[in-house]
């Protein structure tokens, strides 16, 4: 495809001789059209759309990667599924967002038979549930998403499912990142 | 734009062919934004538990595989009968060792699915995630996951 300069374009049949006068006026320089390789450009084009297809997911984005949470890894963990998110890291305990509680000032040290129970996160969950029966007529599948950091304590992690499971969540599924499969693994250190 | 330049050699009909082009890079260009838009590059994914239910109940084999966390061991558990200590090797659990000791149940009791993870308050969530990862990957993927009175 040509570039053209910018400026006076000349159709009509008039402006002929202006074009001629104009060309031979610039006999002997070096010409300011190009020509723009359309090929290579398409090539790009179609192996960048080919990645994208392949790596294209249907789910979108179910968590969002956190600042202060370092996922574990695993290595035959399955696709998430869309559910509510309580994410614990080493300062706080949050349910989409919105923080329940301290992490270590609550958990650690003053625990007792009384205060195992997240009661901000009961009472969230609870309101969760409630909606879910209100709009639709399905039984309640009761499963949430953990986000931890992978150094925790499991001590903290038990609260949270405590908690989970009073509410009435019993399918509790942690966060991970996907390492690959042991064979794949295998074959990227080979190669 | 695109062409294909044939030659005809005769007095016919030029074959040459000129492709538009422009429509057929609109169209890349606009899926290639969009799938730039709604790419998920971090591959989260994750492991299933079964809170309070102990998974495939019905089988033959109707026992309980426990397996204990310990902060210094891990312990599995057959049914009533023997207890197998597998101890750390290093800083971390032996996890080939275990994965070794699952697969002879799995081979013994092949319809056996599920498995009750016991754990100790100061094991790191990291280790336990390794240790259901490893359950997961000797087929035993009904995890239940609960703390250990200590």
């Amino acid at each position: 495809m040509a570039i053209k300069t910018p400026g006076k374009h000349f159709t009509s049949g008039s402006a002929v001789h202006a074009i001629i006068k104009w060309r031979k006026s610039r006999r002997g320089r070096k010409s300011v059209m190009a020509t723009l390789m359309l090929t290579p450009m398409i090539d790009v084009f179609a192996v960048l759309t080919l990645f994208l297809l392949a790596n294209f997911s249907a789910t979108g984005e179910v968590l969002f990667m956190q600042k202060d949470i370092k996922l574990p890894e695993a290595q035959r963990a399955e696709p998430i599924e869309r559910a509510p998110v309580v994410t614990i890291s080493k300062e706080k305990i949050a349910l989409e967002g919105d923080i329940v509680g301290k992490s270590f000032t609550d958990a650690i040290g003053k625990l007792s038979a009384d205060n195992w129970e997240i009661a901000k996160l009961t009472k969230m969950l609870e309101d969760i549930k409630y909606r879910y029966y209100d709009s639709k007529n399905i039984p309640f599948p009761g499963k949430i998403n953990i986000q931890a950091d992978k150094d925790l304590p499991f001590l903290l992690i038990k609260r949270v499912m405590f908690t989970c499971t009073q509410a009435g969540y019993f399918n509790i599924n942690f966060a991970t990142l996907d390492s690959g499969r042991p064979a794949q693994k295998q074959e990227e250190t080979e190669s | 734009m695109a062409t294909i330049d044939s030659q005809s050699g005769g007095r016919g009909k030029p074959l040459n062919v000129e492709y538009n082009l422009v429509p057929f890079i609109d169209l890349l260009s606009c899926l290639i934004a969009f799938l730039l838009m709604t790419a998920v590059w971090s591959q989260i994914t994750m492991i299933k538990t079964n809170e309070g239910t102990s998974g495939s109940s019905a089988t033959k084999d109707d026992f309980t595989l426990a397996l204990y966390v310990y902060s210094n061991r891990q312990e599995l558990a057959i049914g009533e009968g023997s207890t197998l200590r597998i101890p750390k090797q290093g800083n971390d659990y032996n996890y080939n060792r275990l994965a070794q000791e699952l697969l002879k149940v799995k081979t013994k009791y092949p319809a056996k699915k599920d498995i009750l993870i016991l754990a100790q308050d100061k094991v790191k969530y990291n280790q336990l995630i390794e240790t259901m990862d490893t359950a997961i990957g000797t087929d035993i993927p009904n995890i239940t996951l609960s703390g250990m009175l200590e």
